[in-house]
């Protein structure tokens, strides 16, 4: 059999083949779908039989994120202090404690992950608004974060890791009538190891163990507003930490968090 | 031809692109993962975690807090625990505050028992230890690192304090001085962790009418320990392998005999090993292991802890070892790190001697005791004598009163002893 007929025969097989793989994507896909969309509705009249009403689009399939362990890394972390203040001079106070003194201000971070730094009006000047100004500020500083809460001049930023909010990991912008003064609040470390895969609840589960909260341990509320995946950092010893996943539900009572491991309610760290 | 030629690699590129298509339609699909699992012969439904950094299993050096008091202010009760895992949980809460202020921590200040008792009366948390503890190792075990005064003492009572503007630390030391350091820590966390901790009407003895002195913890109801049992349990067959590796000696290498009395002796060149039946093992090397002469105290007990947390704490069932004191030899140039075992919360008193003790000379083990104990927790419990009584009884002998886990070969009990101090 010459070359071009063997080619051709491969070639026939890989679209037969393609064409097979894909009809089982397509169905896959579908399947997947339709299952969704039926346990999201079971869910949802599990819910309203608990006396609680669903907000459009508030339930969604989601995997929990993959718990993480985070590390200080000093080097990184001046880098960062440094863009801020400029030329610095650090001052190991111990405990893991460092002032760093730099031009255009001073910031103290400690092994807890926790920060408090006084800027200068010339280090982070407000242009276009505290909201921009605290972004580009962010930016600057390589850390991601979702904006939490405003108020007057004041704002507030969850940390995030990939898009995911750490919910005690708050960082807080005071403005003056010209500039950034006041930086506050918890970041986290620079180095991140993130486990392989993640072994928590999904969406369904946590509001599966959400309706086991409302009916057994007296949580009231009356609608569910969303369903999000979080973090929260604990930190384990000085320089050290992990994140651990949690589901935040969103509700007319307020917000629940509950471990996505251990399905407990989580209110020691909010 | 050029026709021709164009046909052919069109073939083959459109023979490539379905082949790259082919692959990533079956990774979308179920059957790669199916695939990989077939050659790789993975077992159905295991599951394989993956260890992050933080997740330091028997690397963490454990210390035993007999009691612990929270108090979230002058006027606002105290929350006590003693002789049970909550002291253990209290300590790792307040663990990073503990470290932040032992790392930042100024030249220590004596002070008056008095000024003592004031701290552990306000916001703060107050930590009365099984053994003197080097504030230094304590201080790396917290992952901080100390650097003032206070480095070279050690302490059987441990106090944060939360003032408007700082968090101070007092200690106590085995001689019953007592001292007080400023520190950097931020006293906002320490207040809120307080609140966390309503209180119990725990009191300490110098606070009582009944007594009015000594430092025992009287918490209003009586101590409950849960029924124990302890055995014997010696590594056989290829689980010796791990007690081998542990300290250093390669079982392919070693060779073996077993004595009249049924002890199993290992020799390699200058280093001995021998597995009594009556769960005590002894380990001895002539020379001093290469390389390994200079080091720290800190260095000295991680090696010691690693050596007993890959023999003896793989048996030891509901029990837990812990870190009971470490002693530095001058003239031999030996560090002697001793460990005991903790049930629950209460230390065990073993009938001979400790848990492990092991001396190094810098990292290298030169010398080692290890007793192999297993500790089964029943559902049952037995309740002790009140703290006030027990108290009461020790300050008679002007002493303290502790609840230690005695163990007797194949049984154990609780019980109140009367301590030094």
């Amino acid at each position: 059999m010459d070359r071009r007929n063997l080619e051709r025969i491969v070639l026939i097989i890989l679209a037969l083949l393609n064409v097979f793989l894909l009809s089982v994507v397509l169905s896959d896909t579908a399947e997947a779908r339709r299952s969704a969309k039926e346990t999201v509705a079971s869910v949802t009249a599990l819910l309203e039989d608990s006396g609680i009403s669903v907000a459009d689009g508030a339930i969604t399939l989601q995997s929990a994120p993959a718990p993480c362990a985070l590390a200080r890394d000093v080097q990184r972390e001046s880098e960062k202090v440094q863009k801020l203040i400029g030329a610095y001079t650090p001052e190991d106070l111990g405990g893991n404690i460092i002032l760093y003194q730099g031009e255009q201000g001073k910031a103290l971070l400690r092994g807890s992950g926790e920060l408090d730094v006084l800027l200068s009006s010339s280090a982070v000047p407000l242009r276009r608004g505290a909201a921009r100004t605290a972004q580009r500020a962010l930016r600057q500083i390589g850390v991601t974060a979702l904006p939490a809460s405003e108020e007057g001049r004041n704002m507030d930023f969850y940390c995030t890791l990939e898009g995911i909010p750490v919910y005690n990991a708050v960082l807080h912008f005071e403005f003056s009538e010209s500039s950034l003064v006041i930086l506050t609040g918890t970041r986290l470390f620079d180095s991140v190891t993130k486990s392989a895969r993640s072994t928590g609840m999904d969406s369904v589960s946590a509001l599966l163990r959400f309706v086991e909260i409302v009916r057994s341990e007296g949580f009231i509320c009356s609608r569910l507003d969303d369903v999000q995946p979080g973090y929260l950092l604990s930190p384990t010893r000085s320089g050290e930490a992990e994140l651990i996943p949690v589901w935040r539900i969103e509700t007319d009572a307020g917000p629940l968090m509950i471990d996505a491991d251990s399905g407990q309610v989580e209110s020691r760290f909010t | 031809m050029t026709k021709q030629r164009l046909r052919d690699w069109g073939r083959r590129a459109l023979i490539v692109l379905l082949l790259v298509s082919a692959l990533l339609l079956l990774r979308r699909t179920g059957y790669a993962s199916g695939i990989r699992q077939m050659l790789s012969g993975a077992q159905q439904g295991s599951e394989q975690t993956e260890a992050l950094p933080g997740d330091m299993a028997g690397a963490d050096i454990t210390v035993l807090p007999l009691a612990v008091t929270v108090c979230a202010g002058e006027s606002a009760g105290r929350f006590g625990a003693a002789f049970d895992e909550t002291a253990g949980e209290v300590f790792r809460r307040f663990s990073l505050e503990l470290g932040e202020a032992l790392g930042s921590a100024d030249s220590p200040a004596p002070m008056t028992a008095e000024d003592l008792h004031a701290a552990m009366s306000t916001c703060g948390v107050c930590f009365r230890f099984a053994t003197p503890l080097p504030l230094q190792l304590l201080a790396g075990w917290l992952g901080t690192d100390m650097s003032g005064g206070a480095t070279a003492h050690s302490a059987v009572l441990v106090c944060l304090s939360a003032t408007e503007t700082e968090t101070v630390l007092s200690y106590q030391t085995p001689e019953g001085d007592t001292y007080r350091c400023a520190t950097a820590a931020k006293p906002d966390g320490l207040r809120t962790k307080t609140a966390e901790y309503p209180p119990n009407d725990a009191i300490y003895s110098w606070e009582s009418e009944a007594l009015g002195e000594g430092e025992s913890l009287l918490l209003p109801q009586a101590p409950v320990c849960a029924d124990t049992k302890s055995a014997v349990v010696l590594p056989a067959g290829t689980e010796r392998d791990a007690l081998l590796r542990a300290v250093g000696m390669n079982s392919f290498v070693a060779s073996s005999y077993t004595e009249s009395d049924g002890t199993v002796v290992y020799v390699n060149e200058e280093t001995t090993l021998r597995l009594n039946p009556t769960g005590t093992v002894f380990f001895r090397r002539a020379a001093s292991p290469e390389g390994r002469t200079e080091g720290t105290l800190r260095a000295a007990v991680n090696s010691a802890w690693r050596v007993a947390e890959g023999s003896i704490g793989l048996y030891c069932g509901d029990g837990r070892l812990y870190f009971s004191g470490a002693e530095y030899n001058e003239s031999q140039q030996t560090c002697t790190v001793l460990l005991d075992y903790m049930v629950r919360g209460i230390p065990v008193r073993l009938a001979d001697g400790h848990a492990a003790e092991i001396v190094l000379r810098g990292e290298g083990v030169i010398q080692a005791r290890l007793q192999y104990r297993q500790f089964q927790c029943a559902e049952t419990q037995t309740e002790l004598l009140p703290y006030l009584q027990a108290a009461a009884i020790a300050a008679a002998r002007g002493r303290t009163a502790e609840i230690v886990c005695v163990d007797a070969g194949d049984a154990t009990q609780c019980m109140w002893v009367i301590a030094d101090g």
